[in-house]
């Protein structure tokens, strides 16, 4: 059994199907939110934490598949795993293309889909460990000044300081001075690094 | 002949003194005389003094020589031609050759004679004229003769015309106008009328009249006006021409003032001027119905010769009459004959079809130009056509037969195709009636072209052909899917118990797996897993119930029907795939009961099962075997009936054959597994077995099912 946490989300119009995933996902010590349909899903205040949506394809309202498609509109990453009474091969192509962890038809092996949850959890705290660097990245790039903010961007883009006094305005001494700021406050270890930061600053 | 108070100057025959006046020339007069006996030869000198008078001249004009020689004022011609006369004698005397003239002259005794002269000169030795020969000849009796010849001949001449009149002439009035007509203009007579007989008056009315221009016309005229002839037996009766009428005879009046009958017109009669009279009956069928009166202007006019020719006019005119009679009778019969046969003829070339009448055999009488224009063979090659020529060979027998028919039964009808000369072929409908016509048997009838019929027919059997393929078609589809669908259904509802089963029995495990073992929690485990138990089940019932519910007919079914139906339902499917399929029904099937329905469904299912199961093979030929028979094993009175269905597929492991039922079993990529299952379910429910075991001989599957056969005497 794994000792990995994290939330598995439900979304099964069947109760009996959805108190037995319940069941089954504590068995495994992770915990669980099981909802009628996608509408149920919406008006939850969804915890912190890594997670992943298990979606019956066929569900009243908004079908799974529908619901894929809006997380992606919306850039949440949120894995899913489908699982399904009546899944034809299509069906399972689009969900897998769409990005999707698992599709998997009813009746499956409970280790199939234990296997498939853990992915997704995996994945989700990969992601979310991403979002977090990011977000620290975000909070340093916050202290510096406009002006340091304005020599890094230069930096980044590999100019020399005399060019940078240049653009800016200033002398090549000042640079030298916002330059050494901004390595310190964004705790880069070289110019790579900070090149890096810059790039991953700006997926954000 | 002229009087002369002179004596001729010698006595003595005429010859000598002729002969020594002129004794060189003489040979021509005597030459004349000789010729002509009978011949009065008078000579007489430059002075118109007689030299010689013959004896012939003697016995002519009874005077003797004596009396005439030396006298010279004999004339030639009467008083009124003396000047005449007094020419021809200068041009004579002045060398002129000889001149004929005819001239009357009297007799010593006062009758008057018609006389032919020839006058020619006397010449001397020296060609001197000397005087002039005369040789005269009695032509009195020949011109009196040649009258009566002219007059005869007028007569008859008149009755050739009245005879070409009558053939000329359609109608009574008319025939009558020109019978008096031409009796005046060619007859001789001077006026002529018809009288006809009105019985309701007893008087004879005037028909027809006609007079001789030059008074007559309208004397005639103003003589009907005043005269009134009546056929009682008034004195207005009695006349010649009532007499005429009522006696039935001719009647000449030859002296119509001497004739006291003649009293009461006796002043028209004077005005008149006509003085004869002759009237002759009319008759029509033999008795008198009119009379035909003519008049002349001399007493003593008419004699037999006239009466004969009248008569003869008259008998011609009745001929006519009665003629007429029937002329009319057979012109109204004719006339009744033609306008039947234009009716006929309108109404044969105004029949929408083609109209034939032909033979027994086959020699066309009588078609319309409705035949001939659709046909396009002219009338005269119709005549020596055979009714067969007008068909394609294909039809000839058939239509030949019916003709055959209409001789012996008296009426068929055939639809075939009219062949044109062009041999373009045009449906028609074709009636035929056996009829005599002119003593022979023959066949009448009228083609109607229905190809406008043929067409809406067909359109209508293309339109219900499509209606019905779609029809077919649907409901093929319908009954396919639904079993189909339904499994679909069952399956969907099915797994979620299942899943949910699964997914706790899982669960239950893992939270006794763990340390320490949540007991509790695989306990609600497990309660979960009895309740999506029950759950399965209850689906299960409803879909039994969703069987037997539909189930409520219990009808006699011959199954073999029943196969012919599926086989009609999926003929397409099996061409499609190209599956040869061989039936083998069981001639004597006995009936079943059940549900035709759901018993048509499993049918349904095993076909489309069978085919396709052989939808992979491509290596042998894809063959389907659909077979009934009697089933003697069956445990049930009065034992069985079997449906046997095997094909050339992809078969199935001997040892899976029970599982093939068992739901959610399936070879087949998408199916549900749950056909089989259905069709057994079916097969129980109606007291029968279903079981299915590999093909050896054609390598495929063999899938029977039996069900008891229906107790005889059951509805």
């Amino acid at each position: 059994m794994s000792t990995q946490t994290g939330w598995v989300l439900v979304v099964d119009d069947d109760p009996g199907m959805r108190e037995a995933l319940e069941s089954l996902f504590k068995s495994v010590g992770l915990s669980v939110i099981t909802c009628g349909c996608a509408a149920e899903l919406h008006a939850l205040r969804l915890p912190e934490g890594p997670r992943c949506l298990v979606l019956d394809v066929r569900l009243p309202g908004k079908s799974g598949l529908d619901m894929q498609e809006e997380l992606l509109r919306r850039k949440d990453g949120t894995p899913i795993i489908f699982i399904t009474g009546h899944g034809d091969i299509p069906m399972s192509v689009r969900a897998m293309k769409a990005g999707a962890v698992e599709f998997l038809p009813k009746p499956f092996r409970d280790q199939d889909l234990l296997d498939a949850v853990q992915l997704a959890l995996q994945r989700d705290r990969a992601r979310l460990e991403r979002e977090q660097a990011t977000q620290a990245l975000r909070r340093l790039f916050d202290t510096l000044t406009p002006r340091e903010k304005e020599v890094m961007a230069h930096v980044v883009e590999g100019k020399l300081n005399k060019q940078i006094a240049a653009a800016v305005g200033v002398s090549e001494i000042t640079v030298k001075v916002h330059r050494g700021n901004v390595m310190r406050k964004m705790k880069a270890a070289s110019l790579a690094d900070l090149v890096r930061i810059a790039e991953r600053l700006r997926d954000l | 002949m002229a009087h002369s108070s002179e004596r001729p100057a010698s006595e003595g025959p005429g010859l000598p003194q002729l002969g020594r006046t002129v004794p060189d020339r003489i040979d021509t007069v005597p030459a004349v005389a000789i010729a002509a006996p009978n011949n009065a030869v008078i000579t007489r000198d430059l002075h118109g003094r007689i030299t010689s008078w013959n004896a012939d001249a003697e016995r002519i004009f009874g005077y003797p020589a004596g009396a005439m020689i030396g006298v010279s004022g004999f004339r030639l011609f009467p008083a009124g031609r003396r000047k005449e006369e007094e020419a021809i004698l200068a041009r004579i005397l002045a060398g002129a050759p000889a001149e004929t003239i005819e001239t009357t002259q009297q007799t010593s005794d006062g009758r008057s004679l018609q006389v032919s002269a020839q006058l020619a000169p006397i010449r001397d030795r020296n060609g001197q004229v000397i005087g002039i020969s005369i040789i005269a000849r009695d032509i009195t009796e020949i011109r009196s003769r040649e009258r009566e010849i002219a007059r005869l001949s007028r007569l008859y001449a008149a009755l050739s015309e009245i005879n070409q009149a009558i053939v000329k002439t359609a109608s009574r009035p008319q025939l009558f106008e020109r019978i008096c007509r031409l009796l005046v203009d060619q007859g001789g007579f001077v006026a002529a009328w018809i009288g006809w007989h009105d019985p309701a008056a007893h008087r004879l009315v005037p028909s027809a009249y006609y007079g001789l221009p030059g008074g007559s016309q309208e004397r005639i005229t103003r003589y009907l006006e005043q005269v009134a002839i009546y056929t009682d037996d008034r004195a207005e009766a009695r006349g010649p021409t009532g007499t005429a009428f009522r006696t039935d005879r001719p009647l000449i009046c030859n002296d119509l003032l001497a004739e006291p009958s003649t009293a009461p017109w006796r002043a028209a009669i004077l005005a008149s001027g006509w003085r004869a009279s002759a009237a002759l009956p009319i008759r029509v069928a033999g008795t008198a119905q009119g009379v035909l009166t003519v008049y002349a202007q001399e007493v003593g006019f008419f004699r037999d010769k006239e009466e004969i020719l009248l008569r003869e006019a008259a008998s011609d005119i009745s001929f006519a009459l009665d003629h007429f009679a029937i002329e009319t009778h057979r012109l109204v019969a004719e006339q009744a004959v033609q306008n039947e046969r234009n009716f006929s003829a309108a109404l044969i070339d105004s029949l929408p079809g083609v109209f034939y009448a032909y033979e027994e055999s086959g020699k066309f009488l009588r078609w319309n130009r409705n035949f001939e224009q659709v046909s396009g063979f002219s009338g005269e090659e119709i005549s020596v056509m055979h009714p067969a020529d007008f068909f394609d060979p294909s039809e000839r027998k058939a239509v030949l037969d019916r003709i055959t028919d209409v001789f012996q039964l008296g009426f068929a009808t055939v639809e075939a195709n009219f062949r044109a000369k062009d041999g373009t072929l045009t449906p028609y409908y074709f009636t035929g009636t056996r009829a005599d016509i002119a003593g022979r048997r023959c066949l009448v009838g009228v083609g109607i072209d229905i190809t406008a019929r043929k067409q809406s027919e067909q359109a209508r059997q293309a339109a219900e052909d499509a209606s019905r393929a779609a029809q077919a078609e649907l409901a093929r589809m319908a009954r396919i899917s639904l079993l189909g669908e339904f499994a679909a259904s069952v399956a969907h509802e099915i797994n979620q118990p299942l899943a949910a089963i699964a997914t706790n029995g899982a669960a239950a495990t893992r939270w006794l797996a763990a340390v320490p073992p949540h007991g509790d929690k695989a306990r609600d485990c497990i309660t979960r897993i009895e309740w999506e138990a029950h759950r399965a089940s209850d689906i299960i019932q409803r879909m039994r119930g969703f069987v037997t519910r539909a189930a409520p007919a219990d009808t006699r079914l011959d199954l073999n029907q029943m196969v012919g139906e599926i086989v009609e339902f999926v003929e397409h499917d099996l061409r499609n795939d190209t599956v040869t399929l061989h039936t083998d029904l069981a001639p004597d099937l006995p009936a079943i009961r059940g549900d035709r329905i759901q018993l048509q469904q499993v049918l349904l299912n095993l076909v489309i099962n069978a085919i396709e199961a052989m939808r992979p093979v491509t290596d042998r030929p894809r063959v389907m075997r659909i077979a009934t028979a009697q089933d003697p094993s069956c445990p049930v009175p009065p034992g069985g009936v079997r449906v046997l269905i095997e094909d050339s597929g992809t078969g199935f492991d001997a040892a899976a054959a029970e599982q093939l039922f068992g739901r959610f079993f399936t070879t087949k990529l998408g199916g549900t597994g749950l056909g089989l299952a259905i069709a057994r379910s079916i097969i129980e429910h109606h007291g029968g077995r279903i079981w299915a075991e590999p093909a050896p001989a054609l390598r495929g599957a063999i899938f029977q099912f039996s069900l008891p056969a229906a107790t005889e005497g059951s509805a």
